[in-house]
Parts: structure tokens; sequence; C-alpha cells
């Protein structure tokens, strides 16, 4: 049984200037200790899909569809309920570590009341595993610091904390979005480091949310790629980077930096701008900026097409050349 | 943390000082002397009567007289109640004040900020426009309104509570002034703490808080509470210049025997002494406050540099 | 960026932040009432008094406090002197609003120059400006002000200056802030850049700029200058018989509100309502031109 799935999920906003499709029917499944990277520009409804699976979206945010947790519904739970998986089984992190923890309470005191809260410990044992698992996550002095304050740490090392909390009760899906976005470049392959690290060690799933392919190729299985609230790709890394049918990827992969081919290259980039979400085109949400349009990507939206075991995309060319 | 609160502690004193010195030389460069009010006296007593009070001295020395006397806790003679040091009077006064303006505050911060966070949890619902409608009154009716139309109702047309006075000291003859003193209070914490409150529970640490799995109730008593509050913290200073000054007017109308009441008659009366005093009272008072106010905050805020 | 998505390019253009902020407002019921409520209110302040056939101070000695009555032709009654109550709070009126804007524009004026000067100019006389206004701050301002209208008298001009110079701080400290976060941006470097003078950018480029919070801040310190006059004028500190205001109206009806409850009424309704006009129009700018999720 898959670990987690999603089927047509969708994600609505209601604002006074009507409702806002973020995300719009995306369906994937997560197996056991898999890494899924889930790649797309700002806005393209990545972050508000997972932010829907953990019961996390703003006041005004709608979700429907389904996500099922080994088998279970848990989209749209009562609070109450969803509250035995989250930080329990279902762990995350966010992409700002500098805000994301709480500048008013020690290291300690939001890690022990994870373990308080869903494994019933004491305080002491709880302050225990704590100190465990910021060693695991390689902080220097986990015991001269686990009494400090957030303001009291770099941006990176708030990220390993981050991580130490999230998976202070072995979950088994790790949803991390865009970690390293906030952090500098040397630290962000740091803590991509450690999200390998984890998933061997630990055996924990992980769903990636990322803008940056390049973050993808070393550290996933799988990648699912969305434009405007919708799926575009959805396949296998190799069929992703090497034998991918959708243009809007290809474009992605085009503006990649690449430091292994020889060479001044200029850098390619997509011309054009992400649609505005409050005015989805009718047709492709990607059409207006692709160079392969054809009259109906205008009209009709692309069904998400499933043209191998593993790999789907929505798009309305069959051949890309 | 020493260190800061000395630094703060210093940091206090030219403001008092600046404070001091406006008010007193506001005072004597002010036309009219304090005995122009009076029948002509003759020269000659006149000039004992200033010789007395040391009105003769250049201002450079009396001024220094006044802060010599100031640091002994003398505030000089009262130009009106001959009888009485100034000091004397602020010490029967205060108490009766302290007393009102105490509760008020108390009850300020107790009905605002609950109020304040229930509205917040239950943003645009009925609840949080209930809220809002009657702090939005509270803010927008003066308590020197309030209160007389507070008097109408409960004392005159219901005859529930005494329309004035301390009576027998009882229970009874606090409930309106001081529920007319808080009320303005009231709205403005209210509003302050679901402002406040509202922003932190969209912050990114509720969002992780709530991703722990934490229960509302934890997420709010634990993580959201101390943020939310800080901003009514930092308005601890001003509530308390706020009820203050309300108290000079809340002791007019309801009768009460405390220091506004007493400035509001020196006022009148020019008794500039005892004016200048019960001025530099409270303005020592809000100094004061607004130092441990500071503290308060360098507490709860572990941010804050020493 | 060759090809412009025409739909996200457009549904940007149209949208400029007064377009959006005016928008926003009209959809503010509270708002718009209160701005309808108060203009009539003005109106009838600045128009009524010639229609009302009594004069302010105008004794009508068979008529001494009399209740509300269209025979006699005292709409709100008249008081214990035989005054036209209802002349006398449109009268008030026009003394309560002109001090609120008035005593506003003056605090507008120094908070912005003093707001301006320190957070451009920066630095060490920033830091002097600002520990001023931080020691100022802590002053008992309405004692200072009490004192000031005994000891000068009561004169309207007085209580002008006297409650603009007490409210400039808070515009100064918002204006300083505002200046500081602006001065950062491109704008500013470039006419900089340009060699263009300090003050030619300070009027040029950073006033216009903060025009934004010096709207919302004028709405909302109007109702408190009011409130402030109306509180001297209560412990009758403020204007002189026989010109009145709200305030002066409000204190001469609780001295006889049981036996005349219509004194105190009419000038606290009026009073009152300025006060939440000015208040929900004030909210509702500071949410049109700043939309926190609220």
């Amino acid at each position: 049984m898959p670990l987690l799935e999603v089927d047509q999920l969708v994600v609505r906003f209601d604002t006074p200037d009507g409702a806002v499709e973020a995300v719009n029917g995306i369906s994937f499944s997560l197996e056991p200790s898999e890494v899924l990277a889930i790649v797309g520009e700002s806005g393209s409804g990545k972050s508000q899909s997972v932010l829907s699976i953990m019961g996390l979206l703003a006041a005004n945010g709608r979700c429907s569809g389904s996500v099922r947790y080994r088998g279970e519904e848990i989209l749209n739970l009562p609070t109450a309920q969803l509250n035995l998986f989250r930080g329990d089984r279902i762990s995350m992190i966010f992409q700002d570590p500098m805000t994301s923890l709480n500048p008013y309470l020690t290291i300690a005191r939001q890690m022990v009341e994870v373990l308080v809260l869903h494994k019933g410990m004491s305080e002491a044992e709880a302050r225990r595993t704590a100190l465990e698992m910021l060693d695991a996550v390689h902080i220097p002095d986990a015991r001269g610091r686990i009494d400090r304050y957030p303001h009291e740490f770099s941006g990176g090392m708030r990220q390993r904390v981050m991580i130490a909390i999230a998976l202070l009760c072995r979950p088994d899906l790790l949803i991390a979005d865009e970690p390293t976005t906030a952090l500098d470049v040397t630290v962000q392959a740091q803590i991509l480091e450690l999200l390998s690290e984890i998933r061997r060690e630990f055996g924990t799933a992980i769903i990636l949310i990322t803008h940056d392919l390049g973050v993808v190729a070393g550290s996933s299985d799988r990648a699912l790629v969305m434009y405007g609230g919708q799926l575009m790709e959805y396949g296998t890394l190799d069929e992703i980077f090497h034998h991918s049918r959708h243009p809007y990827t290809r474009g992605l992969l085009r503006s990649v930096p690449r430091l292994d081919q020889p060479g001044l290259r200029r850098l390619a980039t997509i011309p054009g701008n992400p649609p505005s979400l409050l005015a989805l085109p009718a047709g492709c949400p990607f059409a207006a900026r692709c160079e392969y349009q054809e009259p109906r990507c205008l009209r009709e939206r692309p069904a998400a097409e499933r043209f191998s075991e593993s790999h789907i995309k929505a798009c309305h060319r069959s051949m890309l050349p | 943390m020493l260190k800061f609160a000395l630094k703060r502690f210093l940091g206090a004193w030219p403001t008092l000082l600046i404070m001091i010195a406006i008010a007193f030389f506001m005072i004597r460069v002010a036309p009219g002397g304090p005995f122009d009010s009076e029948r002509k006296l003759p020269p000659e007593i006149e000039a004992r009567m200033l010789q007395a009070y040391h009105l003769d001295e250049p201002l450079y020395q009396q001024f220094g007289r006044y802060l010599a006397g100031l640091l002994k806790g003398d505030f000089g003679p009262s130009f009106q109640y001959k009888e009485y040091s100034v000091s004397e009077l602020v010490m029967a006064g205060f108490p009766v004040s302290l007393r009102l303006g105490g509760l008020a505050m108390l009850l300020a911060l107790v009905v605002g900020v609950s109020a304040g966070t229930i509205a917040a949890l239950r943003q645009n619902t009925r609840t949080d426009y209930a809220v809002m409608a009657v702090s939005m009154t509270g803010i927008s009716i003066p308590n020197f309104v309030m209160a007389p139309l507070l008097i109408l109702f409960f004392a005159v047309f219901l005859g529930w509570l005494p329309a004035g006075g301390l009576g027998d000291g009882s229970a009874a003859n606090l409930v309106l002034p001081v529920i007319s003193l808080a009320l303005p209070q009231i709205a403005y914490i209210s509003r302050l703490t679901r402002g406040s409150m509202i922003e932190v529970l969209h912050s990114n640490f509720i969002r992780t808080a709530r991703a722990k799995g934490l229960p509302e109730r934890l997420v709010i008593l634990r993580h959201a509470i101390k943020p939310a509050l800080l901003p009514v913290v930092s308005y601890l200073g001003p509530a308390t210049a706020a009820i203050i000054t309300g108290s000079v007017v809340i002791e007019q109308i309801f009768g009460v025997p405390g220091l506004g009441r007493f400035f509001v008659q020196g006022a009148l009366n020019r008794d500039y002494t005892l004016v200048l005093g019960v001025v530099i009272f409270y303005g020592v008072l809000i100094i004061v406050f607004n130092f441990f106010v500071d503290m308060i905050y360098a507490l709860l805020d572990p941010r804050v540099k020493y | 960026m060759a090809a412009v998505n025409p739909v996200s390019s457009s549904a940007v253009e149209g949208r400029s932040l007064w377009v959006d902020a005016r928008r926003r407002l009209m959809r503010n019921r509270a708002a718009v009432v209160a701005s309808v409520i108060l203009i009539s209110m003005t109106l009838a302040v600045i128009v009524g008094p010639w229609l009302v056939p009594f004069d302010y101070d105008f004794t009508d000695w068979s008529n001494i406090a009399v209740p509300p009555d269209l025979a006699s032709g005292h709409l709100f009654g008249t008081d214990s002197l035989g005054r036209d109550l209802l002349m006398r709070t449109l009268y008030g009126g026009r003394i309560s609003l002109l001090v609120g804007l008035v005593a506003t524009l003056v605090s507008l004026l120094i908070g912005i120059a003093y707001g301006a000067i320190a957070g451009y100019v920066g630095g060490r006389v920033d830091h002097l400006m600002m520990r001023i206004v931080d020691i100022l701050y802590a002053m008992p301002f309405m004692f200072f002000v009490i004192l000031l209208m005994v000891l000068f008298g009561r004169n309207i001009v007085l209580i002008f200056v006297a409650i603009g110079a007490i409210n400039w701080l808070d515009m100064a400290r918002i204006v300083r802030g505002q200046t500081l976060s602006l001065k950062r941006k491109e704008f500013i470097e470039a006419a900089e850049a340009l060699g263009t003078p300090t003050l030619a950018i300070i009027r040029r480029h950073i006033v216009p700029n903060l025009l934004g919070v010096v709207v919302v801040y004028v709405t909302l310190t109007i109702p408190q200058v009011i409130l402030v006059e109306s509180f001297l004028s209560f412990l009758g500190l403020g204007v002189q018989e026989p010109m009145t205001s709200w305030g002066a109206l409000v204190n001469d009806g609780a001295q006889e509100m049981e036996s005349a409850p219509w004194l105190l009424i009419f000038p606290a309704v009026f009073l009152a309502a300025t006060l939440f006009c000015f208040n929900f129009i004030g909210d509702g700018l500071r949410d049109a031109l700043d939309p926190k999720d609220r």
C-alpha cells in the first residue's frame, strides 16, 4: 500500500476579488521512504497543495479531493483528529527558518513539547531524546545550546533545529517546503545532504518542494512539475530529466545553470511571467509562454495523460521535436 | 539584565529633570503672581511674603532651592491651603486616586485582553464584530461623556448605585467611577490585543506549532499569547498616563477627593505650588512606571538587547 | 522579457495603490456611512447657524430651560439661560471641528518636518532628535496643557497650539520610520545619484510617498484632538462663555442632567457621533491602504 495517495486535490481561496484556484486537480502517490520532488515557480500551487494535506491552509482556503495516509482519508479532518498525525506520523519543515521557530521559547521547550504530546514522555526523557536528535542533525555542542533561543542560531542551524523537531517522533513522511530557499548556497548543500542522510538512516519518505531543478537532481526519486496550479508532468527522475515530454519541463531544464558542461553558454530563460491566479486562462496555463503553442492549447485544458507506468504529462502535443 | 536596568535607570533622570524644569519655569514665567488675586496687600507685607516664599530671589536660585526640597520629599507649602504642605495634600489625595486608578487599570487589562483575544480567535464572526463595536464605542465616547450618562442611568434612573462621593467607602461607590475610567482603556486594549493576536496567529511559528500537532489550546496559550501581549505591555505606559489624566475629570464628576481633584482646584485657584507638586508627582509616577514596563518587556522578549 | 503575458500585465496595470484603496474603502460599509454622516454634520455645523432663528448667546426669557419643543421653535430645548440648544450645539460643533482640524494641521506640519528630517539626515542628528522625542513622550502633557490654559488664560489660539504641540510626537515617529525605509528605495538613491539637493529630495520624493500614512494619521488624530479640547472645555479651561464647544456643552449639561437631561444628551450625541465617524473612517482608510489580512 502506498504511504500517501493524493487524488484530484483542489485548493481554492475565497478572496474579495473572487475565488482563486491555487491547486487544480493534482494526483500523485508516494511509497514508504521514497523522495518526491514537487517543482514549480512561485504561485504554481506547490506549497498550497502540501499545506492543505497538513490542514494548514489560511482561513479562507478550501480544499477538496482525496488524500489518504496508509489508506485512511485525512483531507479535511477535524483539527483534533489531524493532530494525531501532524508532528507524529507526518511532519513538516518550512521555507523560512528565521521565522518558523517561536522566538520567545527556548529550543528545548519547542522540542520537548512534541515528545510529551505524541509519545507521552516525561520532560527529562524528552529532553534526552531531543538532545540525541540535535546530535543527529549535526548541531555542534547540542547540550550547551538546547536552552538557547532561536535568535542565537544562524539560519542554517535553525533549519537543522526545525528538521530535528520534525524528526523527533520518527515520522513516516517529512514534508519539506523549500527548505533551502532562504539559505546560503553552501548551507543549502549541507541541508540537502542532511535530508538524504535522514532518509537513509530513518527510512523517512520525503516530499521536497522546490523551484530549483538543480535541487531535485541530487536528492529525489520522482518529480512532479506544477504550473499555474496544475500538474504538467510527473515521472521518475530519469523520465523527467532525460525523457521529458513537456515543453515547460524542458524550459525549466534549460534554465538550470550547469557546471558540468564545458564552455560558456548563455543561460536559457522561459520568456514571460506565470499567469495571474485570479484570471487563469481557459486553456493550458502555460500556453501563453509555450513555444509549441497550438490553437487548441488556448481553448481546452490538456488532461493528465499516462503514457508509461510511471510517466504522466498534461500537454496536447503528443510529440515534441 | 542588571546593566540594562542601570542604563534605563540613569536614562530616566534627564527626563525627570527636564520635566520638572518645564513645569517650574512655565509657572514662574506666567503673568501674575500667586497673591494677585487677593485684595491688594500693603507693599511691605507683600515684600515680606515674597521673601517668606523666596520669591524675591533670582529664578535659578529658586529652582535650585525647589530641587533641593524635592530631594527631601518637600514640595513646599501650599499657597491656598495655608496650614498644609503640598506633600501632605499629595499624600492625602494619592491613596484615593491610586485605588481608583489601580482598579480601573486592572479591570481594563483583564477585560481588554480577554475580549481582544476572543475576538481574534473568532475573527470575522458575530462575536468579533460585537467586541469591536463595543470597543469602538469605548474609544469614541469620552469618559467625561460616559460618566454623566452612566450616572443618569444607573444612579438617577435605576437608583442602583450612588451618584458620587466616596460615601462610607463601600465598593458600590467605586463601581461607576472605575467603570467610566476603565472603559476607554478596555476599548484600546481589546483592539490592540485583537490586532496583535491576529498578526501572531498568522505568523510562521504558529504554523509550525500547528504542524507539530499541538492542540489549538496549547498553540494559543503556549505559543501565541506571549508575543500577542507584548504590545499590550508597551501600552501600559501610555495607559497609565491616560488613566491619570482621566482620573482628573472622573474625580471631578464623581466628587472623589483624589489627587486629580486637588489638581483642578489648585489650577482654578492658582495654587502654584500645589499644581506644580501634583504635576511633578504624576510625572515621576509615569517615569517610574515606564521604567518597570521596560524591565518587564525585556524579561518577556529574549531578543531585547541589554 | 519578450512576450509579457497579456492577462497578468493588464490585471496589474489598472490597479494603482490609490485606485485599489478607494475600491476597498467603498466596500467598507461602516466607513462609507460614517463619511456620509460626517459630511452632513460638517455641512449642518457650517450652514445651520444661519438657519436657526436664535443667536447663540440670545436669551429667550419666555423659554428658560424648556425641553425640546416644536411650538416654541427650540427644537433641542433651551438651557438655564434660555439660550437655544440647537444653535449652541451647531455653534459648538464649529469650534470643536475647527479646533480638531487646525490643531491636527499644526501637529502634522511639525511632525512631518521633524520626522522627515530626522529619518532622512540620519546618523547622530537622527539619534539626538529621536532622543528628544523619547523624553517628550514621558512628559505628562495633559497637565502641561492644563497649566498653560490656567496660566495664560483661555484663548482659542493657545488651544490650537497647545494641542497641536502635544500631538506631533506620534507623527514624527511614524514619518521617521517611513522615511528610513523609503530612503533605501531605488528611486531615492537614483535622485541622490543625480545630485538633487537633500531638501528637494525630501519635498519631492519622500513627502508624497508618506501621504498614505499621513491621511490615516490625520483622520485618527482629529477625533483625539476634539477629545482633548472637549476635555479642557469640560474642566472649564477651554473656550470661554458665551462661546462654546461640544465639551463645554456636555459639561453644562452634566450639571443639570437630572432636571434637564436634554442639555447633556444632544451635545453628547453630536460629540460621540463625530468621534465615531472619524474613527470608522480612519480604520477604513488604514485597512484600505494597508490591506493586511484582517
